[in-house]
């Protein structure tokens, strides 16, 4: 049995909703024993482990220490999920100044300990395997662990969810429907669901990231402007759910 | 004396404030980093905020993105058909079931059981995981049918809807669901015959959205104990936010004293009524009636769980195809009445959001209530009347993780609204 460890920092736990999902797949029941996750398991203290899967991003000094001692009793860490990877829409914060942020909620805010930054998990510790989304698709996730307890790992595909769409015979929205779509620059994984439906793809998925550059990124923009979308609202978006990186290509245009 | 929660989604403890070796006050130290959404939405227009605020919470996504859906439909003098409005509440009669199913089975039980975790449980009786399992993976279909995915569903609107499902997705729910209702009265025949270990009269007034007809579900206004009040009335009046001496916790009390209870339990007791026959059947079998103590939740959940599954039953029989989706995708927003509020039964209570809109229609101001928030006050009264004076010993920190559990507190949602002080346990002893 390969002992795996569930935990979540700063998030809605919805991944890891993925993760119980997964668990209820008897096969891969019968080849991993979980030994902390504290929704589900009536245990508090984290122990040696293969495998760990981490849900969300980094607020608080704690959570930093947590997941430093959490890297270090386990093989290989599987970061899960938009907040894990980017930041997450609680990003969104950081357009603001912490204490004016707090001020905006709290009567006390003087007692919110928490960092004026908003940290993917791979900023602090080495992340061995990332599975995308605002929640992760969860047959990813079952997929992931099968070919693991298999001795090996899924084979990384680099594509946008317009690939998906072509594969899928969907046609395209911002052709067709003259409407939004996100997906020429958000990564693939979530089957084209959006677009399967009718709606334009609102990049929950974050940005692909292996060959995006700001102009691609601006070109995409110019042409949803042209439709009549409020611009502060997709700039908003691509925060929410591709911090990390959004935050770093963006500045030439904003 | 503290100890981390277990079995509660998201991340606390439990905090003793222990005199000489006796219990004095119970309180639950949130450890869950705030998230600031009512920030967040600021500056932001109405129809991103219906998909931010999913981001809230994994468990009961449907809930906000319905209500904030439906605060702004109001202001805005936006009509919505009555069939997507059915179709939207068989929506999120679905997430009723996803939650309920996930804390009853995952939680609950081992916890009524004394075991320490659900494989646990499984090892000794296989066929209860199967049944629990089944159900679960039901209300994965169901939400992914209706709404696009397990969470942090595509499919509302300001408006309306964005798809349909095809008559095959239906027709195939359609021929699952009696298979369903066998799993469920299987496991029902044997959690509705466990009694809770903790004997609690109820005593404090208890909280739901009001309903005209049907089972508490989303509306304009709420009931405490039989006063009805607005929403605004309510959060704006009568309930008020106060700090104690012990802690800089922020709490939701009426007037500013007593605490309330919000979730399964209130509606049930309230509402136990207008469930479906079938389930008042199955319930009086084991002999449960109204009221339930708040430690006999699990019973108001199955009961809903069951009810929420015969609703969603008849609309999959009687479900006639039609293209609801007529609702342009940008909605015009004219005579905008800038304050939007709305609440909805969440499957742990009354959900609360009010937002203040700018002339250009964006949002300048926001405040969410979430149940967890308002039942945080009666957890740690509850907790503290059962065990001070008792000796501070592992036991009694079992107590006040009992009632915990027992309110299913959802802590990634309560955080963004409930402001905490980390207290120096020792400082304090």
């Amino acid at each position: 049995m390969i002992r795996v460890l569930v935990a979540k920092l700063t998030s809605c736990s919805g991944c890891l909703n993925e993760v119980i999902y997964a668990l209820t797949h008897s096969d891969i029941r019968a080849k991993y024993n979980v030994t902390y996750f504290t929704e589900v398991l009536n245990v508090d203290k984290i122990s040696n482990a293969e495998l760990a899967f981490i849900e969300g991003s980094i607020t608080t000094k704690h959570q930093e220490e947590f997941l430093k001692n959490l890297r270090s009793q386990v093989e290989f860490l599987i970061a899960l999920g938009t907040c894990a990877l980017m930041g997450g829409v609680q990003s969104l914060r950081l357009e603001g100044n912490i204490e004016d942020v707090k001020k905006t909620i709290y009567p006390e805010p003087r007692y919110i300990d928490i960092l004026s930054e908003v940290k993917p998990v791979d900023s602090v510790v080495k992340v061995d395997f990332a599975i995308p989304g605002c929640p992760i698709n969860g047959d990813a996730l079952v997929s992931f662990l099968r070919k693991y307890a298999l001795g090996g790992l899924p084979v990384a595909i680099y594509e946008t969810v317009c690939s998906e769409c072509k594969r899928k015979n969907i046609p395209c929205i911002i052709v067709t429907q003259k409407s939004p779509c996100l997906g020429p620059i958000t990564i693939s994984g979530c089957g084209a669901l959006c677009p399967q439906f009718g709606r334009g793809c609102y990049g929950c998925y974050g940005l692909k990231f292996f060959d995006i550059t700001r102009e691609k990124i601006n070109a995409l923009l110019d042409r949803l402007v042209e439709l009549k979308v409020d611009e502060g609202n997709l700039k908003a978006i691509l925060l929410a759910y591709s911090f990390k990186l959004y935050s770093k290509l963006k500045e030439s245009r904003c | 004396m503290k100890s981390p929660l277990t079995l509660v989604e998201g991340e606390g403890s439990v905090v003793i404030i222990e005199r000489e070796g006796y219990v004095d006050r119970v309180f639950y130290e949130i450890t869950e980093a705030p998230r600031f959404f009512e920030y967040i939405v600021r500056g932001k227009s109405p129809e991103l905020v219906v998909d931010f605020v999913s981001r809230v919470c994994g468990l009961c996504g449907v809930s906000y993105t319905f209500l904030a859906a439906k605060a702004f439909e109001k202001c805005l003098n936006i009509e919505v058909d009555s069939d997507v409005e059915e179709f939207r509440e068989i929506l999120h009669l679905a997430e009723r079931v996803k939650s309920h199913a996930l804390h009853v089975f995952l939680m609950n039980l081992p916890e009524i059981t004394k075991t320490r975790s659900f494989s646990e449980l499984a090892e000794r009786n296989p066929k209860v995981v199967k049944n629990a399992f089944n159900i679960i993976s039901y209300s994965r279909k169901l939400m992914r049918v209706f709404g696009g995915r397990f969470h942090n569903v595509v499919n509302i609107k300001i408006g309306g809807v964005y798809f349909t499902p095809s008559r095959d997705d239906v027709e195939k729910l359609r021929n699952e669901i009696n298979g369903i209702f066998k799993s469920l009265t299987e496991l029902a025949d044997i959690i509705l015959s466990f009694k809770s270990s903790i004997h609690l009269a109820i005593s404090k007034p208890q909280l739901c959205v009001y309903a005209e007809k049907s089972y508490s579900h989303h509306g304009e206004k709420v009931v405490l104990d039989n006063a009805i009040y607005t929403t605004e009335a309510f959060y704006r009046n009568i309930v008020n936010v106060v700090q104690k001496e012990y802690s800089t916790a922020l709490q939701y009390r009426v007037k500013g004293s007593e605490s309330f209870i919000v979730g399964p339990v209130s509606r049930f007791n309230r509402y136990y009524d207008r469930l479906h026959s079938e389930v008042k059947d199955l319930l009086n079998t084991y002999n449960w009636r109204p009221p339930l103590s708040v430690f006999e939740g699990y019973i108001a959940r199955i009961a809903e769980l069951y009810d929420a599954l015969l609703t969603i039953r008849e609309y999959l029989e009687n479900y006639k195809y039609r293209d609801i989706v007529s609702v342009k995708n940008t909605v015009e927003y004219k005579s905008a009445n800038n304050v939007c509020e709305y609440a909805v039964e969440a499957p742990r209570g009354v959900l609360y959001h009010r937002y203040v809109l700018g002339k250009d229609c964006k949002i300048v101001e926001c405040d969410i209530v979430t149940p967890t928030a308002q039942n945080l006050a009666v957890m740690e009264d509850i907790a503290t009347q059962l065990t001070r004076g008792k000796r501070a010993l592992e036991e009694t920190i079992a107590i006040a993780k009992s009632v915990a559990i027992a309110f299913d507190p959802c802590i990634s949602c309560s955080v963004h609204t409930l402001p905490v002080k980390v207290i120096n346990f020792n400082k304090q002893s």
